[in-house]
This record gives structure tokens, C-alpha cells and sequence, in this order.
């Protein structure tokens, strides 16, 4: 096993910075998804990490020992990693045990050694029988278990995976999705999992690490960076956070603070500073259309839309207070109509760290 | 280009020190060397003779002295006005059956594209050949009743008109591939839009899809007209006899003439016919870039007009258009082959195979041409597949500057007339070879020289198509799992590509098979090639023989075609000229 640390990376193209100034340390054995936006830099940390790119300026180590940085410059092919690709990379002139047995090949494993090896990663997999196949024989879901095969063969202490599951449908990523938790564990490998589907790094990672612009905003394990995210960034892009204003009165007991949101009081986590006005993030779980004793307390807004979804219907409720914000509440029970008077209770929030990006 | 340039220049001293591996340097070395002695060097050697002349007359002088000739100037105006007249000819009937291919609804679609690209795999030399014995004399249509022989005092087509008519077939399917690629880009929507606003078929082809295939027509005639201002084949075969001398023939004959001591004045002339074909090439280069600024959006393509009660008409008219201009020529071509001597009128009775039996066993010189020119192609398709693939790759997947570079040099050799390469071959290889201290000159090795220059853009662009189409990260998931880039480049590189390189190296060996204009110069005694006996045999007046080494390159030409079609199941779309 071994860990993987970024320095300063920084990596421009051209006037832009695509990968600007990242520092990340990744713990031997641990699962680290890379999340952001197309664009965000991701992709080119990832092939940073991988060799393809090389870095404008930082460094990079790999089981302690520098692989690139300004003086240094390890090709891929002899920083001894795997690498799962979005288009799995499978190639079609070779039968899909030859596929998966080229790393041990090029390795000089012994052939009796091979055959083993890649059976018993077949076997992981759940494609024993398929050894004899040619690539353009197998559907999405089959061909993406080569790749990974071709991955685990190896046994590389370090799997870098560039959204993996991206081009397979719905059913077929999730089902896989358990699969590669089992992978990790089987492997006892670093993974490091590029996606932009926040679900997809919740479900799988140790830590979520999500980036935006090229920058790292928070990293973080998955229910933490649910629970308290560090900006208005990530709260709106992991779990789609409503980001509301709020002004701060003062402590709430450990870790709560006291509000007022459009001068109603409500109580949130955090640690911020009283008589400052900040931002907190409301999550729609934690919302609910409140009833009439308990309006004093609750928001007062006005049904705008509403939009069914089987379990739940979602209310679109615009603020009195503020006409620009449309807060959305579940509710199970009987929907109101729209431009019915409702009232919004808050029953948690987390006040935002930093204010705004 | 330019974004390269400015992704590099802020790295500072993060310039990897070690990215690029070994192998791909001592690659990039091998390919440039390749190109810049095979390409480069002799076109480089032409533009010096003709800026600096070796005679130390001074250009200004050579130039003057070789245009004070009024055979000089007459070639000049004669290669113009023909090949002006050849491309008008080639652009109407390349667009005309372009149009009716892709825009109606005609059956057996597959059957006219090859009909009509069959000129392209047929050397001038020959199609001139075959139209000779279809209007000549002893030709067999004149023994059809109602039809009157036009050529008993002498062939009508040993003249302009003639010229013109010949090479204007010969170069139709270059305006014909242009604008069934320009209609295959068009979007059915303007199309479509243009009838529901109530406008008839016939208008629509007029007023809105013409007009938007004009850069394409341009960008095909454009290329019409720098071949035939190339073109060997039928200005030697039709106006030696006819006396209307063109500047490729003016150079033929002035160095068979005079030999290497005119070398001078020729280096003028051919670097005169290089400019004229860069004046097309640039306007090629125009038209193609308007063409695709014009139509960026792809969406859905084209639907065919239904021509209803007309499509029968309109098969017709084309089948019988095809049938005169591309079969009749080869069948009077097979006809000439088969008689015993010219005016003895071919029946089962007095056909015979004497001909073949005497051009492939009987005459030293034929037997040898076929022995040289399939070494020659052989030896070019192989080599120019081998070093393709390296370039190729450079190019496309690693994006490496200087591979570009040799890619765009390569087409130079391609794009310019044969006999300007021919020329500059001989100012190169001359003289003795520096250490070596022998002369190419006069030996077979100048002509297989000449060959890899001038086929390399052939060999080189299914290459690049293939590397195209390869998933970037098959090469990289191989160099995660360790391979350096020679064993990457072997194993998985080279088995995704090889079917599009075969293919190429098919298509080069096709070319060189056939080719006259390089050879024309090149060649020497014991080191004949088909094109140039099946030049001299009619030159000396042996048409049935020369006929008959013509069928024999025609067959095997056809067969190498349909060897390439056999593989071309596995290549990206587009890679063989031929295909519907």
C-alpha cells in the first residue's frame, strides 16, 4: 500500500490554471473521490497524479518518493500504478484475458504465474468463462469489469479511476458501484475516483474531495461534507444546500448558535460570531410546512409551484420576506394549493464557516 | 498550433526532463531523416537551381533565354488553355454526376460510384491508350452500321479538342469526390425548408444547393487543374503526334533530346509548372477552408429527390454516359489486344492471345517492365506503410511538432506534377552520392527514390485516418500498465492500425504500378517501367502489344482494388476512394 501527495500542484493551459495550487495527501488504503463540475480540474489532477500532464509547479510523491516535480519526472509506465478509463481502453485486438494479463506481460510475469493471476481477477470480477472473448463482444457494464480486471491483475498499491461508470445507465452503475467498494476492500489499494455525480462519491469514497476552478474547496469524509460544508460552493453543489441569510444572536449550546432568519428565531450548528450576519446552508430534509401553532416560528411564504414525486411532493414556497428565494419543502401529507399562505419551519441548519466564495 | 505554443511557454524550467522517452526521439530522428531526404531535399534542390542556377548565368538570364523560345511560350499557353478547357469539362461532369449520385434517388448507386472513379485507378497513359483504339481507324465501332468513321484521314484525337476531352474525363472524379463530400456535409434541413416553402426539386438544386457547393466545385476543380497541368499521359500520347506541345512534354522531349546538359533550362520549366500547380493548390486550399466555414453544423443528411417516373431516364442517360466513357474505351482497348494487326477486323476466328504471349515471354523489355514495376511498387507500398505509421503516429497522437511538419512535406512531392519530382531527382542523384561514389542516375534505384517521395502522402494519410480513430487512452492504459513506447507502439498501436496502413501502402502500390510521369525521365535501359512500354510500344507503333501490357496493368489493378475492398471491412470510413 501506498499514499499518494500532492504539493502545490499547479498545472496552467495556456492563461488558465487548470489544476491551481492543490495540496492533497491521500492515506495509504484510503478510497478518495475527486468531485466537481466538467472543468473543474479533476480530470487533469487525475492524469497529473497518472503522468500523462506534468506540473507547471509543486510536486508529487507516491509512496514517499517524488515522482514529479521541478526536477523530477517519472514516466507512467514506471510509477506502477492502475488506471480504470471512462472509455475503458480495452483493446480490441487482444482476447479479454490477453487483456487483462498485458500489465503482468509487460512485467515479465511467468506465463503459468499470468494465467492464475488473471483468472483469479475474472473470477473478482464475475467474468469467468469470458476469458476467450474479444472486447467488442462483451456490453458497456462487461467491458468496464475487464478494465478494472486489468486493473486488479496487477495488484498496484495505487488505482486511479477517471469516472469509471460514466458511460453506463443507471441500473448498471449502481449495482456497480456496491462492486467497487468490494474491489477496494479486495485490493487494499489507494483508489482515487474522479466522478461528477455527488451520489456516486458519497456512496463510494473514505473522503470526498470536491473541487472547483481548479482548487481543492473541501475535503472531506461524505457525511461531514453533507453536514457542514465549508462555503456556499460546496453546500449548494453536494446535496443541492439551500443558502439563506441569516443574522447571528449569540451561542446555542455546544456547537449551536442562536438566528434570526427573516426575523424568525431558529437555532443552527456552527460556531460563528454573534452580531454578524452570515449565510447557512438549510437542507430540503430539514424543512417542513409547519402548522398553525407553531407559525410564530416559521417562515411565511407563498406556494409558487409544486411538483410531484411519488413518496413526496415538493413545494415551492417564495419567501414573503425576500421575493427571490424559493425555498423547497417536502410533504408527504396532502399538498396545498398554489398561492396558498404557508409558513416554512427550520428545524436545522449549518451556519457556513465562510461566508462566500 | 498557437495554444501549444502558449501552453509551453509559461512552464519556466517545469519542462519535463524525462517525458519524452528514448525510443520516440530516435523514432522522430529516423522519420524526419526519411522525409527530409526523400521530400524535401530534391524539391529544395529545384527551387535552388531556379533561384541560383548551377551554370552561374544568373536566373533573370536562364529565365529569359528559356521564355525567348517560342516553343517554350506556345507550351506555356498550350498547358494553360487545355488544362483550363480539361477542368470546365471535369467540372461538369463531376458535379453533374456527383449531383445525380447523391442527390436523387438512382439505383445501384455502389456500381456508378465505382464506374465513375474507375478513371482515377486507370494511369492516363492507358485511358489515353484505350480512347485512341476506341476512335482510332481499326476500331470496332465503325463496323456498326449507321455509324460513320470520323477518323479516316488520321485520328481526330491528336489534338487539342482531344486533349482537352480525355483529360477532363481523366480528372472528373476529383471535382466528382469533392462534391459528394461538400453534399454530404449539407444540412437536409435547407433542403427541406426551401420545398416546404413550395419550391420544386429542379429549383432547389439550383438556387440553394449549388450555390452552397461552390466552395467544394472550386476545391475539386482546383485539383483538376493542377493535374492536368501534371498530366504526361495524354499529351504524349495525343499531342506528340498531334504537335501541340505542353510543358510537360516539352520537358520530356527537350531531355530525351539534349540528355542531363539541358538539365538547367528544364529546372526553369518544371519550377515555371510547380508554380502554376501551387497557384491551384492555394486556391484548392481556399475553397476547402470557405467550404467549411460555410456549412460547421452537421445535422441530418440530405434525403434524395424521388425523380418517380424519371429515375429510369435518368439511370439511363448515366449508365450510357458511363458506358461511353469508361467501358467502351477498355473494351476497344481488349479488342486492339486480341486482333493480329491493326486493320484486321476481330471475330472469333482471328482473335488471339499472340500479343500477351509476346509481351510477357517474347520481349525483354515488357517482361522486364513487369518484373521492375512491381518491385518498384512493391518496394514503395512496403516502405511507405512502414514509415507511415511512425509519422503518423508522431503526428496525430503525440501531437509532435516536428512530425507535423514532415506530414505537411510529405504532400508537396504528392500535390506537385511527377516530372517536376523527376527533374528534381535527377539535380540530386546526378551526380555520385557523397561517400558512396556512385550515381543513382540511370539505375532503378532513382526511379524507387522518386517513388517513396512522391507516394508517401498517399501511404501516409489512411495511416493518420487510422491513428485518428484510436482511443487515446488504449495507448495510455498500456503505459499505466508499465509499457514503454516502442512496446506500446508494436503491441497495441501498430495491430489497431495495420489494416488502414495496408491499405495505404495497397493504394501507393496502385499508383506506382501504373505511374508514367516519374518514370518517363527516370528510366533506362533494363530499368523500364509498364507506363513507359506502354508509352514507347504505341510510339513505335506497336499498339497491339502495348495494348495488351495494358490490359495485363488493368487487371492487376482491378485486382489489387478489390484486395483493398476485401480489407477495407475494417477501416474508418473513407480510407479507399472507391467506396459508395
Amino acid at each position: 500500500m501506498a499514499g499518494v501527495s500532492l504539493d502545490s500542484l499547479t498545472k496552467r493551459f495556456g492563461e488558465t490554471a487548470a489544476v491551481d495550487g492543490v495540496s492533497l495527501r491521500v492515506a495509504p488504503g484510503e478510497f478518495v473521490a475527486l468531485l466537481g463540475a466538467s472543468g473543474c480540474g479533476k480530470t487533469t489532477l487525475l492524469r497529473l497524479i497518472a503522468g500523462f500532464e506534468h506540473p507547471d509547479d509543486g510536486t508529487i510523491a507516491i509512496d514517499g518518493e517524488t515522482v514529479a516535480g521541478p526536477r523530477t519526472a517519472v514516466p507512467p509506465e514506471r510509477r506502477r500504478l492502475g488506471m480504470v478509463f471512462q472509455s475503458y481502453a480495452l483493446w480490441p485486438h487482444l482476447s479479454v484475458a490477453d487483456n487483462v494479463g498485458y500489465p503482468l506481460k509487460v512485467r515479465r510475469v511467468a506465463r503459468t504465474e499470468r494465467a492464475s493471476r488473471v483468472a483469479l481477477a475474472l473470477e473478482l470480477v464475475g467474468l469467468t468463462g469470458f476469458a476467450d472473448r474479444r472486447p467488442a463482444a462483451l456490453s458497456g457494464g462487461q467491458r468496464q469489469r475487464v478494465a478494472l480486471a486489468r486493473c486488479l491483475a496487477a495488484e498496484p498499491s495505487v488505482v486511479l479511476l477517471d469516472e469509471p461508470l460514466a458511460n453506463l445507465d443507471v441500473h448498471l452503475r449502481e449495482s456497480l458501484q456496491v462492486e467497487f467498494r468490494r474491489f477496494h476492500a479486495a485490493a487494499g489499494a489507494t483508489f482515487v475516483y474522479v466522478t461528477h455525480d455527488q451520489a456516486e462519491a458519497m456512496a463510494l469514497a473514505d473522503r470526498v474531495a470536491v473541487m472547483v476552478d481548479g482548487r481543492i474547496a473541501q475535503v472531506a469524509p461524505p457525511r461531514t461534507l453533507y453536514d457542514e460544508p465549508a462555503d456556499e460552493t460546496v453546500a449548494r453543489f453536494v446535496g443541492r444546500g439551500q443558502v439563506v441569510p441569516v443574522a447571528i444572536e449569540g451561542g446555542d449550546g455546544a456547537g449551536r448558535v442562536a438566528a434570526r432568519l427573516w426575523d424568525r428565531p431558529v437555532s443552527l450548528r456552527g460556531a460563528a460570531v454573534p452580531g454578524r450576519a452570515g449565510r447557512a446552508v438549510l437542507r430540503a430534509e430539514r424543512l417542513r410546512l409547519a402548522g398553525n401553532e407553531e407559525a410564530g416560528n416559521a417562515v411565511p411564504a407563498r406556494v409558487d409551484n409544486l411538483i410531484f414525486h411519488g413518496p413526496v411532493t415538493t413545494v415551492h414556497a417564495r419567501v414573503e420576506a425576500d421575493q427571490d428565494t424559493v425555498l423547497q419543502v417536502p410533504t408527504s401529507g396532502p399538498p396545498p394549493a398554489v398561492g396558498d399562505r404557508v409558513a416554512v419551519a427550520v428545524d436545522d441548519g449549518w451556519v457556513l464557516p465562510k461566508p462566500s466564495r | 498550433m498557437t495554444t501549444r505554443v502558449a501552453t509551453r511557454a509559461p512552464a519556466g524550467p517545469a519542462r519535463p526532463p524525462a517525458l519524452r522517452v528514448d525510443g520516440e526521439r530516435v523514432l522522430l530522428a529516423v522519420v524526419t531523416v526519411y522525409v527530409a531526404a526523400l521530400c524535401a531535399l530534391p524539391l529544395l534542390r529545384l527551387l535552388s537551381e531556379a533561384v541560383a542556377p548551377a551554370g552561374g548565368e544568373g536566373t533573370a538570364a536562364l529565365v529569359e533565354e528559356v521564355f525567348s523560345s517560342r516553343f517554350t511560350r506556345i507550351a506555356l499557353v498550350n498547358t494553360l488553355e487545355a488544362s483550363l478547357g480539361a477542368t470546365v469539362l471535369s467540372i461538369v461532369l463531376g458535379t453533374g454526376t456527383a449531383l445525380a449520385v447523391g442527390l436523387t434517388d438512382i439505383r445501384a448507386r455502389t456500381a456508378f460510384v465505382f464506374l465513375l472513379i474507375l478513371p482515377l485507378l486507370i494511369p492516363a497513359q492507358i485511358s489515353a491508350l484505350a480512347w485512341l483504339e476506341l476512335i482510332g481507324p481499326s476500331s470496332p465501332l465503325w463496323r456498326l452500321p449507321l455509324i460513320e468513321n470520323p477518323a479516316r484521314g488520321g485520328n481526330p484525337l491528336y489534338s487539342r479538342e482531344g486533349i482537352i476531352l480525355l483529360m477532363g474525363i481523366e480528372h472528373a472524379p476529383m471535382v466528382f469526390l469533392a462534391v459528394r463530400a461538400g453534399l454530404r456535409t449539407l444540412p437536409g434541413e435547407l433542403v427541406e425548408a426551401a420545398r416546404a416553402s413550395g419550391i420544386g426539386p429542379a429549383r432547389a438544386t439550383v438556387g440553394i444547393v449549388l450555390p452552397l457547393l461552390r466552395p467544394a466545385i472550386i476545391a475539386g476543380g482546383a485539383l483538376a487543374f493542377v493535374s492536368a497541368i501534371g498530366n504526361f499521359g495524354v499529351p504524349a500520347l495525343l499531342g506528340i503526334p498531334g504537335r501541340y506541345t505542353m510543358l510537360t512534354t516539352l520537358i520530356y522531349q527537350r531531355l530525351n533530346g539534349f540528355g542531363p546538359s539541358v538539365l538547367g533550362e528544364v529546372a526553369v520549366l518544371a519550377f515555371v509548372l510547380a508554380l502554376l500547380a501551387a497557384a491551384g493548390l492555394a486556391l484548392q486550399a481556399i475553397a476547402k477552408r470557405r467550404g467549411r466555414l460555410a456549412l460547421d453544423r452537421t445535422s441530418r443528411p440530405l434525403a434524395p429527390f424521388t425523380l418517380g417516373p424519371w429515375r429510369p431516364v435518368v439511370e439511363t442517360a448515366l449508365g450510357g454516359l458511363l458506358a461511353v466513357i469508361a467501358i467502351l474505351p477498355l473494351l476497344a482497348l481488349v479488342s486492339t489486344s486480341l486482333i493480329q494487326a491493326i486493320g484486321v477486323p476481330l471475330t472469333p476466328g482471328t482473335a488471339t492471345l499472340e500479343h500477351y504471349r509476346d509481351v510477357l515471354f517474347d520481349n525483354d523489355a515488357t517482361r522486364r517492365a513487369f518484373v521492375n514495376s512491381f518491385a518498384l511498387a512493391g518496394a514503395a507500398a512496403v516502405a511507405t506503410g512502414a514509415i507511415a505509421v511512425p509519422i503518423a503516429f508522431l503526428a496525430v497522437r503525440r501531437r509532435s511538432r516536428v512530425a507535423r511538419l514532415l506530414d505537411g512535406v510529405a504532400d508537396a512531392p504528392f500535390a506537385l506534377p511527377g516530372i517536376v519530382l523527376a527533374i528534381a531527382c535527377i539535380l540530386v542523384y546526378l551526380r555520385p552520392l557523397p561517400v558512396l561514389d556512385v550515381s543513382l542516375y540511370n539505375t532503378a534505384w532513382i526511379i524507387l527514390v522518386a517513388y517513396l517521395g512522391r507516394f508517401l502522402a498517399v501511404g501516409l494519410r489512411p495511416a493518420a485516418a487510422g491513428m485518428e480513430s484510436l482511443d487515446p487512452a488504449q495507448e495510455e492504459a498500456a503505459q499505466i500498465c508499465g509499457a514503454g513506447a516502442l512496446k506500446r507502439l508494436r503491441e497495441i498501436v501498430l495491430p489497431t492500425v495495420a489494416p488502414t496502413a495496408a491499405a495505404g501502402a495497397l493504394l501507393v502500390f496502385l499508383l506506382a504500378v501504373n505511374e508514367l510521369t516519374v518514370s518517363a525521365l527516370l528510366w533506362s535501359t533494363g530499368n523500364e517501367t509498364l507506363g513507359v512500354v506502354v508509352f514507347s510500344l504505341y510510339d513505335e507503333g506497336n499498339a497491339t502489344a502495348a495494348a495488351a501490357v495494358a490490359v495485363l496493368s488493368v487487371a492487376a489493378t482491378l485486382a489489387v482494388a478489390a484486395l483493398a475492398s476485401l480489407v477495407a471491412r475494417r477501416l474508418p470510413h473513407g480510407v479507399l476512394p472507391w467506396q459508395a
